[in-house]
């Protein structure tokens, strides 16, 4: 190729030829020192952003969580929703999800619709409303539950699961002509 | 019609993928190349068997068979000619089957191209990639179909199967049409347009050097024939991985309305795992190119890469993120997993048998702390611990937690914004120092000398910042270490202009173009460093001096926020677009010293034959290099609209994470096209003459 010496003075002027065994033990000591820092950060950054992911049947059935921050998911009720537009509160209910064997949104559907299912009452204050908020979408609550049974949501994530079968096409092509 | 066409394709190109991997596998075992070249032929016949496939489901879109269970889910009537087309990567079955389509041109490409350079790795090359191919197929056939349509049984019960059965009547079309779903509101957007595409191109590219090098441990050549081979394919997958990752962030700031870009979530960190291996096997190979150095430590950061893939494929694909649980509810989880395991085992089994074999065997050691190998290595040890916390934010701790813990503990952006910026920094700091290191051995004098001036020219630059916005002495730090990497950059370019200049009398313009045209890679390597740079510097503006404020204003009335004034002049209510939807449009003008800068126009829209989600809140943002001040109408008084709420906030900086990611892809342009054919004719890299390029 044509390289040209000028563009890059590529070797070093003076090659000095360490023993090996020394540069394997700089690299290990500086592998070691990265190693053990990325380790500290991780460990930390785990320990402070741990969020427990847990039901609401297991928040509310105990006061083992109240006022401790956790992520919890439910089904949203869309007749609950209210938003105050001026001094961003939203406020809404979610119904516990249970196991529906596959298919996520007859699982929102059926925990909307199911009266027995446990509820809570969820506020979120300082957001915008999200387009995503609707009836029986999930979700994603991270907060605290307070001694009044109400959920403080400071981060809210939302799916609207993206194969609606809730909206049964079977029922609704079925009917011949 | 167009399902039965459209499914039998896509049965044909199986076939065909099966039908090379056999005789490829035979015609290497007997060295009968009527065999290989059979194999190859059918390697390319995948291609346009897959064109007609995707192009049957276009024309159902565009022609409105909403009998195709696909079709009735992501289209309606009312859905414009554009998003039906762009609607074939809408959803699941669409989008896997066009990932077929996109690995299909990709292993033609390479078998048109690589032929004749490289006939002793090409058997084995199309083994990979038609293995590859034949499993997503086989996804699309019997897991995904996205030919399947609505049929009623005699006993009026709906049914979903590619052909009519026994007795069965299709469902009333205007039934069907009145019931279609449409595309979700969120999708429709360039971002989100060009965004899957590129994501999936990056995603299939990388399958690409995988089997290269699984071919070269295969066949036995380790010579750098594969590197060489695949470099070009690397870059390019590279490029595409890239655009669609800052696709993707324009996306999410354009139409999810938080003022952010990137917010660390799940499925976004599973399409930047790949990218972060890429990257890493992008420096690394050159080590091997130029020094002959890490040859295993290639074979598994490309077993990374293909594995990072298949990973992000999966979690983008099978709603694995939000709970592990989905893992199990995907239909498509457990064969992904699956075959990537029988893939991953193959691969490690190859790279283990030849590196004992001793084929595999470095020719330099390392000389010192200061080489640039050394400083290659290192930088990517940091690539690959930030995909180690990445993945261990993201899925690591959730599926620990659930396995071990019998609890689901998840991390959130607090764990990502504390865990990698430092790791960032040290990219960035690695960034400025190993262009200006040696091969072998370097003195910590002489790179002191080659940093002084792209370190000062930093100084001046970050004082210049702030001087205009005060800040604190680490973020100060964080801006210096950033253009330090982009000054050294710029800096080596000129040099390299300057000595040309000067040592052969070319003009400027001459000089420059000469530098760039001998070195592509090189150069085009600063170039991309220049973007990377320039994304860090907009990354740090608009995550630490984000200001936002929200406040409900009557007509006439304006809000402050930093220097600017906002003002809510009037109310569109109930526009009608041509789609079909209904636009709440605000009127809002910005101002700045009493002087008027834009005119805006946030919106609502509602689409009210959407099904799901049905409404979309649309920012008007008005954008300069400094700042963008990002306007979001939030409510609206129902009757009259005399008061409206807003909220804004101003990203400053934020439109440099855009124009470094055009310069990063001008950058990789440059690396990857035009360059002098990768000829195996030329001097072998252990060459002395070649140690100064630095790839």
């Amino acid at each position: 190729m044509s390289e040209i010496a000028w563009e890059k003075a590529a070797v070093a002027e003076s090659p000095v030829s360490k023993p090996a065994a020394n540069i394997r033990t700089k690299f290990m000591i500086v592998g070691f020192v990265i190693l053990a820092a990325v380790a500290a950060l991780v460990i930390s950054g785990t320990v402070s952003g741990a969020r427990f992911f847990i039901t609401i049947n297991e928040l509310v059935g105990s006061d083992k969580y109240v006022g401790q921050v956790v992520r919890v998911t439910g089904a949203v009720d869309g007749q609950t929703i209210k938003y105050d537009e001026k001094n961003l509160i939203i406020e809404f209910t979610v119904a516990h999800v249970g196991n529906d064997g596959g298919d996520l949104a007859l699982a929102l559907h059926n925990a909307v619709k199911d009266p027995n299912a446990a509820r809570m009452n969820v506020r979120v204050e300082g957001q915008v409303k999200p387009d995503l908020l609707q009836h029986e979408a999930q979700a994603i609550l991270t907060g605290k539950l307070d001694e009044n049974g109400v959920f403080h949501a400071t981060e809210l994530l939302l799916k609207c699961p993206s194969r609606f079968e809730e909206a049964k096409p079977e029922n609704a092509i079925g009917k011949i002509g | 019609m167009l399902a039965e066409v459209g499914f039998i394709a896509t049965l044909l190109a199986f076939a065909a993928a099966l039908y090379a991997i056999v005789t490829a596998f035979a015609g290497t075992r007997t060295h009968n190349d009527a065999l290989i070249a059979s194999a190859r032929n059918a390697t390319i016949v995948a291609f346009p068997l897959l064109l007609v496939a995707c192009a049957m489901i276009v024309i159902g879109l565009l022609t409105q068979q909403y009998q195709m269970v696909y079709i009735w889910s992501v289209s309606d009537p009312q859905t414009p000619t554009f998003f039906r087309i762009t609607a074939l990567w809408g959803s699941q079955a669409g989008s896997i089957l066009f990932w077929s389509f996109l690995m299909s041109f990709f292993s033609m490409a390479v078998v048109i191209i690589n032929w004749r350079g490289q006939r002793r790795l090409m058997p084995y090359v199309i083994m990979y990639t038609m293995a590859v191919l034949a499993f997503f197929l086989a996804l699309s056939l019997f897991f995904e179909n996205p030919f399947e349509r609505y049929w009623i049984l005699q006993n009026s019960e709906v049914v979903k199967s590619v052909f009519q059965p026994a007795g069965a009547v299709p469902p009333s079309s205007i039934r069907l049409a009145e019931t279609a779903n449409g595309l979700n509101p969120l999708l429709r957007h360039f971002g989100m347009i060009i965004h899957p595409p590129m994501l999936y191109l990056g995603f299939v590219g990388f399958i690409i050097p995988f089997a290269f090098a699984m071919a070269a441990l295969a066949s036995g050549d380790l010579s750098n024939a594969w590197i060489r081979a695949s470099r070009r394919w690397t870059l390019a997958a590279w490029l595409f991985l890239s655009l669609g990752l800052i696709l993707g962030g324009r996306w999410a700031y354009d139409v999810l309305g938080w003022g952010g870009y990137w917010g660390w979530d799940p499925v976004e960190n599973a399409a930047f795992l790949p990218w972060l291996v890429g990257t890493a096997f992008l420096h690394s190979v050159m080590i091997q190119e130029k020094r002959g150095m890490l040859k295993v430590w290639n074979m598994f950061l490309v077993n990374g890469a293909f594995s990072a893939v298949i990973f992000g494929t999966f979690a983008t694909r099978s709603g694995l993120v939000d709970s592990v649980h989905s893992f199990a509810r995907s239909e498509i989880g457990f064969p992904l997993f699956f075959f990537w395991l029988a893939v991953t085992l193959v691969s490690v089994g190859l790279v283990i048998w030849r590196w004992r074999r001793g084929e595999l065997r470095d020719e330099h050691k390392f000389a010192g702390l200061l080489s640039r190998e050394s400083l290659f290595v290192l930088n990517n040890v940091i690539f690959i611990l930030l995909f180690a916390v990445i993945f261990w934010g993201s899925f690591g701790a959730p599926i620990v937690s659930e396995l071990f813990m019998n609890t689901n503990i998840t991390l959130g952006r607090d764990y990502f914004l504390a865990v990698t910026p430092p790791l960032f920094l040290i990219l960035y700091i690695l960034m400025g120092v190993a262009p200006l290191s040696a091969w072998g051995v370097m003195s910590l004098k002489r790179l002191g000398r080659a940093l002084a001036i792209p370190a000062v020219l930093a100084v001046v630059a970050t004082a210049l910042m702030a001087l205009f916005t005060p800040m604190t002495v680490g973020v100060a730090l964080g801006y210096w270490v950033v253009w330090t990497a982009g000054m050294v950059a710029v800096y080596e370019t000129y040099r390299g202009v300057v000595a040309r200049h000067k040592g052969l009398g070319e003009g400027w313009y001459k000089a420059f173009t000469s530098l760039f045209a001998r070195n592509r890679r090189r150069y085009g390597g600063y170039v991309i460093h220049l973007g990377i740079a320039i994304i860090g510097i907009g990354v740090i503006g608009s995550t630490v001096f984000q200001q936002e404020t929200q406040q409900t204003l009557a007509v006439g009335q304006s809000l402050r926020i930093g220097d600017y004034q906002v003002q809510y002049d009037n109310f569109l209510d109930g526009q009608i677009a041509d789609d079909g939807r209904v636009m709440q449009i605000a009127q809002v003008s910005v101002w700045r010293n009493g002087q008027l800068l834009a005119n805006l126009r946030p919106r609502h829209d509602f689409y009210p034959n959407a099904k799901g989600m049905n409404s979309q809140t649309i920012a008007g943002a008005y954008s300069t290099i400094e700042n963008d001040v990002y306007v979001l109408l939030v409510g609206w008084e129902r009757i009259g609209a005399s008061e409206a709420t807003f909220k804004v906030y101003v990203n400053p900086l934020i439109n440099l994470v855009w124009w470094g990611g055009l310069i990063l892809i001008a950058g990789t342009l440059v690396a990857t096209w035009g360059a002098p054919l990768p000829a195996a004719k030329t001097v072998p890299a252990e060459q002395p003459s070649v140690k100064g390029a630095i790839a």
